[in-house]
């Protein structure tokens, strides 16, 4: 080649670099252009508000800031997730699409080649090798926590567009994923030990069986001279060979005469009270002398001194201001905000129902922690919630959901757990709490101006929960399950006495029932296609046509067939049938984690007496706006979308749903 | 030697309350204190090491350590010289010690006095008020007879807790404003009084009120002594401990002054040529 030919290819390439150079700069400019508005969207999301029980507090009169807000904005029923679970319906309001797109079908999943079950949105993992000198264990890198919910999460998108971004505690973002704005990560968030919560009750209560119960561990103690030594039991020590766990010794020091005693843990002493609560206390579990430490914060609870000794400590939580494991964005604002707030819970679920279920503690004593909790949350949301000047502010809150579960049997006589004597004293606990989340309101709205929008919103709304459905035991019935052993028990653990190569079916979850297919479970019988196909057909049928022997209702209004109703690349990944029970109806505590109970019915008298996980279309959530909502029927999977098409970004791929404010594809939304 | 202690004690006490009323309200203010502290030790270990210390003798002492090391390097193949370098590289040690130990033996008393009053202001914090804390007095006979007396703005929140084996009674006070407060124990139809401070800003604090001789209570105390032969052997206020942050650590400020005044100390050094 002439040297002339050579130097105009090389002008002629570099120009071609050029222009395709300065296009796909301005193409990428235009795309990912960089926020400048002003304007605010403020989303309060309460876990559990149901829209009968808002509309009969606002008639009332006890909501009067909802009231107004219905009023002079909107009202509308919120279309709930399939199943109506918490983290798939929080999921899929911050993907905005449903399970088969964000892959979180329940609160428990199963390794289909191991049967192992999990948490279904986030999994702590140690470090993947090691080497082992004596008793020690050297970790070659480190562990991680790890977010399993698939899709982007709408404040992920809004901070690639440069809109100013804080989101506080919603489920399903442990560990948060890395954006530049404020979030605090909420339902998910193990406590230390990795556990959704375990509490410790110590006792010296012969009567008293020791040893773990379902949230919990009972402890024995000796009250020996008026002191009693003990460990508090924090979390595995993975530098330890076989991961024993850590442990943190205290003492108690009882008065002889008063109800009342001194507690020495390390370099802190301080007194209870028989019935009284004490602040956070800061725990340190050494696992390598003077190298490695855990952080961690509880609250103790001494229940009884005399005569039998009984003290309670809630599970140890994360500590906010030196957290073991990732809660906050950016890394350090956990503290900064324990600074100016004091110490949270960081736990995502942080009031302990389990405690409560087990007796452990009485609806008083459950009531002064779950108070407590929202004083947290309202002591986080009054330092926050000023601070915001634009783009997107959302605030999450679980007390309606949590109290709702745990309190339904003293609002509803007909409940079989209703008790009149508590109800006289405790029956207005869930109308209280709704109305301290009108006063939430009533302080966001003096912070609206006309920039504002605002969404009030919830993920389902609440049933009460009468009748137990142990949907493995009917299957066992039906032939669809086998057992190895039929008198043996089901406490050795999920799946331990079923007989896979004869099992065509089995429930696990709050309301997913699997097929045992060949290639996939493990020790599969059942062949993918037709097959199949016609055994979900059978099965389906049968469902839906159970009537409860004691009032001829039927226990189950709805089945979908997964594939059915999911959109996206996880759509096959999860449950192969979602039971939908009629209201008064949910799956058995047994048959959630894979167990038998004696009877397929049976009356729900544990203290969790209300719920969600039925038939989606009978527990729609709540949206409320203090703009016209335009479309009829909203859903959960069109809040995402809303919150983008406000700040004039296209919609996602895969996001199902569109702007609640327009009827037609806002223009320019790129939707 | 108890007048020249105390003297110093004095002076000691109106430098610190001095610098706390300059910027004893700040958030870092304890941060800033020890930045304080280790700047001065830092300097005036390395003044008196120059002049306490024979500058020449140990220039010399290190520079026949350094010749020696290098007779290491050099001979290697030469084992007899090698055994011998190292034995001088260890006398030589030694030597340079011993050049070290008078200045050290001049400024470790002071730096003990020193430490000790900083203590009373940077090793706990004051009481918040609403923050729940722990008075203990420790009797020389069973307990039960002994009583706490509140002022206006501190309050008792829980019965006493006894505690036999020690003769130990136990309070739970709360401050409902700040405040420096006098607590009465009243024991044996004789009372004696504890100091309480409740306060937002560094001010100097007295953990224990001792029956002890003086020796004992200049760790711990600031307070005058129980009466000799009393029924009350000692009194303490729960102040909480202090930690102060600095380079992401939470520190114990006693290690943070031994990292920043060695730091100092380098740098003096190196401005006054000081030979260490």
């Amino acid at each position: 080649m002439e040297s002339k030919q050579l130097l105009k290819t090389i002008y002629g390439a570099t120009a071609v670099l050029l222009i395709v150079g300065t296009a796909l700069f301005l193409w990428h400019t235009t795309k990912h252009r960089k926020w400048s508005g002003q304007q605010k969207l403020i989303i309060l999301g309460i876990d559990g508000m149901d829209p009968q029980l808002l509309r009969r507090f606002m008639s009332e009169g006890k909501m009067p800031n909802f009231a107004r807000l219905a009023q002079e904005g909107s009202f509308r029923e919120l279309a709930t997730s399939t199943p109506p679970q918490s983290p798939v319906a929080w999921s899929n309001l911050i993907t905005g699409m449903n399970a088969g797109g964000h892959g979180i079908f329940d609160f428990i999943h199963r390794d289909p080649k191991t049967m192992e079950l999990y948490f279904s949105t986030s999994r702590v993992t140690p470090a993947a090798h090691t080497i082992h000198i004596g008793n020690w264990t050297v970790p070659i890198g480190g562990g991680h926590a790890e977010q399993l919910r698939k899709g982007d999460a709408f404040w992920e998108i809004l901070d690639r567009y440069g809109v100013p971004n804080s989101i506080f505690r919603i489920p399903a973002n442990f560990p948060p994923v890395p954006v530049k704005g404020k979030t605090l990560s909420g339902m998910g968030t193990p406590d230390l030990r990795g556990t959704y919560g375990t509490f410790s009750f110590y006792t010296d209560d012969p009567s008293t069986e020791a040893g773990a119960v379902e949230g919990g561990q009972i402890i024995p103690v000796k009250v020996q001279n008026f002191q009693v030594q003990t460990e508090l039991i924090g979390p595995d020590n993975s530098f330890r060979k076989n991961s024993p766990p850590a442990t943190k010794s205290f003492r108690m020091t009882i008065d002889p005469l008063e109800s009342l005693a001194r507690i020495s843990l390390d370099d802190q002493q301080f007194i209870l009270r028989e019935g009284e609560w004490s602040d956070w206390i800061h725990i340190r579990f050494e696992m390598v002398p003077f190298l490695a430490s855990v952080d961690g914060i509880c609250r103790f609870y001494l229940k009884q001194v005399h005569p039998r000794f009984q003290l309670y400590v809630s599970p140890i939580n994360i500590d906010p201001a030196n957290p073991a494991l990732p809660i906050s964005t950016p890394g350090d604002y956990s503290k900064a905000l324990a600074t100016d707030v004091g110490d949270f819970y960081t736990q995502g679920i942080a009031e302990d129902t389990k405690a409560l279920s087990n007796g452990v503690l009485d609806d008083d004593e459950y009531l002064d922690e779950a108070r407590t909790v929202l004083a947290e949350h309202r002591k986080i949301f009054d330092v926050e919630l000023p601070q915001f000047k634009r783009g997107v502010f959302f605030f999450y809150f679980s007390s309606l959901d949590l109290n709702s579960h745990m309190f339904w049997r003293l609002m509803d006589p007909q409940h079989p757990a209703y008790d009149a004597a508590l109800a006289r004293k405790n029956g207005s606990v869930i109308s209280d709490f709704y109305q301290q989340i009108d006063q939430v309101l009533g302080e966001t709205l003096s912070h609206i101006d006309s920039q504002t929008t605002l969404l009030v919103l919830s993920d389902h709304g609440f049933a009460p929960y009468a009748r137990s459905f142990n949907l493995n035991t009917w299957l066992l019935r039906n032939g669809y399950l086998r057992v190895l052993n039929r008198d043996a028990s089901s406490s050795d653990g999920p799946f331990a006495n079923v007989d896979w190569s004869r099992t065509r079916a089995y429930g696990l979850g709050l309301n997913g029932l699997y097929l045992n297919m060949q290639g996939r479970e493990q020790h599969g019988i059942v062949p993918a296609g037709p097959p199949a196909d016609a055994l979900l057909r059978e099965i389906k049928k049968k469902l839906l046509a159970i009537k409860d022997p004691e009032n001829g209702f039927p226990v189950i209004t709805r089945v979908d067939v997964a594939r059915e109703v999911y959109q996206g690349p996880y759509s096959t990944s999860g449950p192969d049938l979602l039971v939908g029970y009629n209201r008064g109806y949910r799956a058995g505590w047994q048959s959630i984690l894979g167990g038998l109970s004696p009877d397929i019915l049976e009356n729900n008298t544990n203290r969790w007496s209300g719920d969600h996980c039925m038939d989606p279309a009978l527990v729609p959530g709540v949206l409320l706006s203090n703009r016209k909502i335009a479309v009829a029927s909203p859903a959960l999977t069109d809040i995402a979308p809303t919150i983008l098409t406000e700040f004039g970004i296209p919609k996602s791929k895969g996001m199902m749903g569109h702007s609640i404010f327009y009827t037609d594809p806002k223009p320019g939304a790129g939707q | 030697m108890s007048l020249l202690l105390q003297s110093s004690f004095v002076l000691l006490v109106g430098a610190f309350d001095f610098v706390c009323s300059v910027f004893g309200t700040r958030v870092d203010s304890a941060l800033l204190l020890v930045i304080l502290l280790s700047i001065v030790t830092g300097f005036l270990m390395t003044l008196v090491y120059r002049y306490a210390s024979n500058q020449a003798a140990i220039r010399i002492e290190k520079d026949r350590i350094k010749a020696n090391l290098l007779a290491v390097r050099v001979y290697r193949d030469e084992l007899s010289v090698v055994a011998q370098s190292y034995g001088r590289v260890l006398s030589g040690t030694v030597r340079y010690l011993k050049y070290s130990l008078r200045p050290l033996l001049f400024s470790g008393i002071p730096l003990i006095i020193l430490v000790v009053q900083a203590d009373r202001y940077l090793g706990f914090e004051p009481l918040r008020t609403g923050q729940p804390f722990l008075v203990s007095v420790v009797s020389a006979t069973a307990s039960e007879k002994v009583a706490i007396h509140t002022p206006a703005g501190l309050e008792i929140t829980a019965a006493p807790v006894h505690i036999a084996d020690e003769n130990k009674v136990v309070w739970r006070l709360s401050a409902t404003k700040e405040g420096q407060y006098d607590v009465i124990i009243e024991a044996d139809g004789q009372s004696f009084e504890k100091q309480v401070v409740a306060s937002s800003r560094l001010t100097r604090l007295s953990q224990f009120r001792l029956q002890a001789p003086w020796w004992k209570r200049i760790w711990v105390s600031a307070e005058p002594a129980l009466p000799r032969g009393s029924m009350i052997e000692s009194i303490e206020v729960g102040y909480p401990f202090r930690y102060i942050d600095f380079a992401w650590m939470q520190w114990n400020w006693v290690w943070l002054l031994l990292v920043l005044s060695v730091a100092s100390g380098f740098v003096f050094k190196w401005v006054l040529g000081v030979e260490i």
